[in-house]
């Protein structure tokens, strides 16, 4: 489109047809006519108003255009202009601090609320002085606005700022006030909250600040809060009651006893949260009711635990409440299953490990009932009573818990898993007299191998032999891993043929463990591995043969550096590291130049392995790599280097480093894995 | 796997990052560093059945392997809360009976249709899909019309659960005693009954996917309540995006009580109902009836 026919079609009646004009101008927008930009600004329809933004945005007259728009939005009863104006100076204002004042200081009250709002936009600090003396002022919509631009901006200073006015007399500004701090994430002391929470009002909106104080005092204006008509106070109040005790240390017991003697109304406030509250309102809630050991949530509470909405310390104030709970515990027993299942599995916890809290009356209770549910309960139900058994389980358990590892369920399998480990180590003969009859044909097999893992006895390897045959790719699966776990001899050959498994995922536990094991025999179906036509498997070959410093894999591996696909051709290039192939250097060098992520680590990795100053340059070449894992690699392995040169890089790069882990990375020395 | 112990391999905070990385690029889903320990929490069950040793491991696992893809909708599963319940958030769902569905069946009929299509997006288990369905019923304003309620989710597991329909006590949680009409008890729970099942339908959509989610047509109202918060902005923009594509003009979105739009730049505009704030995809004026002289 030229010039003149975007002129033209700037001036057409169909706003499509301007929307359209507009936008050409913004694909393009060096020495775009003010007057334009402006009149666009200023268009009675939003969608070309909405392109004149982009294209404001984009002018290069940034400081004039400012000027034109200080001046329109003082000026204009056009309240399109004025909202795009707004908008536009937001994106563009930024360093004009000195005009947005003096356009505030020669525009009325009405305007000058506008200038504020723009003044935000910018997320300017040097607006903050600024908006200080507004602040301050006698213009209580000026002052109000000067908080919400405060808040945009945000920072100390703004927050600093905030607080110091919180006092005001001015209801309206004190609330404009609490609900930017709010919003903010400001800490605040009770001692700066204190004055403004004194009107009901406000004190209505002030939750969150007031949890946030973790002052004790603040306390009673919650409990008032909790129980208030709208459920979003409600919530605020019962999120920041729970962050409260949180944060309080000395007076933790103090705060728990005012909340245990809470009136009815502060209890079905909460009992409200826990059943129809947000995720973070749930979890609150539980771990007040916990903590304030009402009886009467604890099924509601069971049901947020088994949401996964409860938090850690719930938990752990569920096992602080002790033997008294096992009873109420017990009483869940017509709840839905999965609560049920958690209120087995702790009542079986507590009674083992309060054991002195416990009559012997209930602990046998718990025992029979455990017997019973692990036969006939629902899935969640026998997963619970199977898992209780870690605890109470003896010889005569065994029996029953391999019996759920045929299941199909897989909780009631990882569930007696769990158990009948625990008990291989108690009582190893008892778990292996009864796996013996353990079918590695259904369901359970994969468990069964890992169990037997665990056992390492003649027979057990036998058993799990027989479960390289099963028709579960699982169990064979698991009998592989399951014979390098029993540290079995005499079996490279036998898990070599699951080299050619026709599962890919036995194969790939085949030449992990084949990597792992001792014997020379191994090599040979790794090496066989090499040409698998899948890249995993590719990939874990040359690992697991450099590994193994199997020097005569080298030619093979070599030609993996062709492999099309990147894990392979990284996996090479660590395997030939390893092995010391003088043909490191070059892999490096086209590692360092290819775009995939783990080639290049793996180049990187593998320059550690080269004379220090080609080490130093090539890993170097990692510090500027757009993947923080990337970076985060290179800094571990120039630390490693520990040279001068070394620090020189890291140096220069932690004044470029924008990424927060990195930095902590380059100043502390890499405290974290890779 | 027990919610009362925290036992298995442990996840370090670069593994973290990269795993969720690679999840949030998948479906959106994303977690915030302090958030690590709820990933490796729930990423452990995963671990245990494919036999895998360690994060690292399972990253190259998600990365490389042939099934990552099926894979990654796994860890998406585990990694979201399903947890939802009938006829949440009331006040909400009296403003699309009251006035939303009003508004959308006198739209439908000036465009000389009798077709009333709403979507679920990140159905989970089914409850509000089920909820929708009772509601349009019980409106009594769409009888002889062609109602289809879609419900979509990530998880194959929680859509095998909404596809049964059978629900148990924590899914009534807020349940309205008038709808308890709308169900059938059965030895496993109260089961849905066939007259709203047979308007609900259901399908397995990843919502980043904006090509696939064209399956769901143009609907009337899409509800996508307590979903976009396990979402990063650049994600929930898009979901968002797709989200506005797939309404027709003058189209409601719904929300949840604790989401709004206000830090996300959209085309959508608000709607203020009677109990209600809702969106609504824009009007352009050409569609608008023409001004009477």
């Amino acid at each position: 489109m030229r010039r003149d026919d975007i002129e033209r079609a700037l001036h057409s009646a169909d706003p499509d047809v301007r929307r359209r004009a507009v936008h050409t101008l913004s694909l393009r927008p060096a020495g775009t006519p003010l007057t334009q930009i402006v009149n666009a600004l200023g268009d009675i329809d939003w969608r070309v108003r909405r392109e004149a933004i982009s294209l404001a945005a984009a002018s290069d007259q940034r400081n004039e255009l400012i000027d034109a728009l200080l001046a329109r939005l003082v000026d204009t009863d056009n309240i399109g202009l004025r909202n795009a104006s707004i908008e536009v100076l937001g994106l563009i204002g930024q360093g004009a601090a000195d005009k947005f004042a003096a356009a505030c200081q020669a525009s009325d009250t009405g305007v000058r609320k506008f200038l504020i709002e723009a003044m935000g936009k910018t997320r300017d600090p040097q607006m903050v002085d600024h908006l200080q003396t507004v602040l301050r002022g006698s213009d209580t919509n000026a002052a109000a606005a000067a908080v919400e631009a405060l808040v945009r901006i945000g920072g100390a200073r703004a927050e600093g700022l905030l607080k110091g006015q919180l006092a005001t007399p001015d209801l309206f500004l004190r609330i404009s006030i609490v609900e930017g701090l709010t919003r903010l994430g400001t800490q605040i002391s009770w001692r700066e909250l204190s004055p403004a929470v004194e009107d009901a009002i406000v004190r209505r909106i002030s939750a969150e600040l007031l949890g946030r104080t973790g002052d004790p005092q603040a306390l009673e204006f919650l409990l008032e809060l909790a129980t208030d008509a709208s459920t979003q106070t409600s919530a605020a109040s019962i999120r920041s009651i729970g962050q409260l005790v949180d944060k309080a240390e000395s007076h933790r017991d103090a705060l728990v006893d005012r909340l245990s003697a809470s009136d009815e109304s502060f209890r079905k406030a909460l009992y409200e949260g826990l059943l129809h509250g947000d995720t973070a309102t749930r979890s609150s809630a539980a771990y007040l009711s916990v903590l304030c050991k009402d009886e009467s949530s604890l099924e509601a509470v069971l049901q947020a635990v088994a949401d996964d909405v409860a938090c850690t310390d719930t938990l752990a104030a569920l096992r602080e409440w002790g033997g008294s709970l096992v009873e109420p515990l017990l009483l869940q027993r017509r709840a839905e299953p999965r609560v049920w299942a958690l209120a087995l599995e702790l009542a079986s916890e507590l009674s083992y490990s309060r054991a002195d809290e416990v009559a012997v009356e209930t602990r046998d209770r718990v025992r029979s009932v455990i017997e019973r549910d692990l036969i006939e309960g629902s899935d969640p139900v026998r997963a619970a009573a199977a898992e209780s058994l870690r605890w109470w389980g003896d010889p005569r358990d065994c029996q029953a818990l391999v019996e759920c590892l045929n299941s199909s369920s897989h909780l009631v399998r990882a569930a007696a898993t769990s158990s009948l480990e625990a008990l291989a180590k108690r009582v190893p003969d008892a778990v292996e007299a009864a796996l013996a009859r353990a079918d590695l044909e259904g369901p359970g097999g994969a468990d069964i191998a890992l169990v037997l893992s665990r056992i390492g006895s003649e027979g057990a390897v036998e058993l799990l032999k027989q479960g390289l045959h099963s028709g579960e790719a699982r169990t064979r699966r698991a009998a592989v891993q399951a014979l390098a776990m029993a540290d079995a001899t005499d079996v490279a050959q036998l898990i070599g043929y699951a080299v050619v498994d026709e599962d890919i995922d036995v194969q790939i536990a085949a030449v992990r463990t084949l990597g792992k094991m001792r014997t020379a025999e191994a090599n040979p179906p790794l090496q066989t591995a090499l040409d698998s036509p899948f890249p995993p498997i590719r990939a874990e070959a040359a690992l697991a043969l450099g590994r193994r410093d199997a020097g005569a894999a080298i030619p093979q591996i070599r030609a993996l550096l062709q492999d099309e696909e990147p894990v392979v051709v990284a996996a090479a290039i660590d395997a030939l590291s390893w092995l010391g192939d003088c043909q490191v250097a070059s892999a490096v060098q086209e590692a360092l130049a290819q775009p995939d992520d783990e080639v290049f680590q793996a180049g990187l990795r593998a320059a550690r392995t080269l004379p220090t100053r080609d080490a130093e340059t090539l890993i170097g070449r990692g510090l500027s790599h757009s993947g923080w894992h990337v970076r985060m690699l290179a800094i571990k392995l120039l630390l490693e280097l520990g040279t001068d040169r070394s620090r020189e890089l890291l140096a220069e790069a932690l004044a470029n480093e924008t990424d927060a882990m990195v930095r902590h990375a380059i100043e502390s020395g890499l405290p974290f894995g890779g | 796997m027990s919610l009362l112990h925290d036992v298995g391999p442990t996840l370090d905070l670069r593994d973290f990052r990269l795993l969720r990385d690679y999840v949030n690029q998948f479906c959106g889903i994303y977690f915030a560093d302090d958030s690590a320990y709820i990933v490796e929490r729930r990423l452990r069950e995963r671990l245990r059945e494919l036999g895998i040793e360690d994060f690292a491991e399972y990253y190259r696992y998600v990365r490389y392997h042939p099934n990552a893809e099926s894979e990654l909708e796994r860890a998406a599963e585990v990694l979201t809360t399903n947890e939802t319940y009938f006829f949440r958030e009331a006040y909400q769902l009296r403003a699309f009976v009251d006035e939303v569905l009003p508004t959308v069946r006198a739209r439908a009929l000036a465009r000389g249709s009798k077709r009333l299509d709403v979507w679920s997006a990140g159905c989970s288990s089914g409850e509000e899909v089920y909820t929708i369905g009772m509601l349009i019923e019980a409106s009594g304003l769409f009888e002889g019309w062609n109602v289809r309620v879609f419900g979509n989710d990530i998880s194959r597991r929680v859509l095998r659960k909404a596809r049964d329909a059978t629900y148990t006590s924590a899914s009534f949680r807020a349940m309205i005693p008038d709808y308890e009409r709308y169900f059938i008890s059965t030895d496993e729970g109260k089961q849905v009954h066939p007259r709203i099942r047979a308007m609900c339908h259901f399908g397995h959509l990843n919502l980043m996917n904006e090509r696939r989610a064209a399956i769901v047509g143009r609907v009337d109202v899409t509800f996508c309540r307590n979903v976009l918060i396990y979402f990063d902005d650049a994600s929930r923009r898009k979901v968002l995006d797709t989200i506005y594509q797939r309404l027709q003009r003058g189209g409601y979105l719904l929300l949840g009580h604790s989401e709004s739009l206000l830090q996300t730049s959209t085309a959508f505009e608000i709607a203020q109902l009677t109990t209600d704030i809702v969106y609504r995809r824009p009007i352009p004026y050409t569609d608008l009836p023409p001004r009477k002289p």
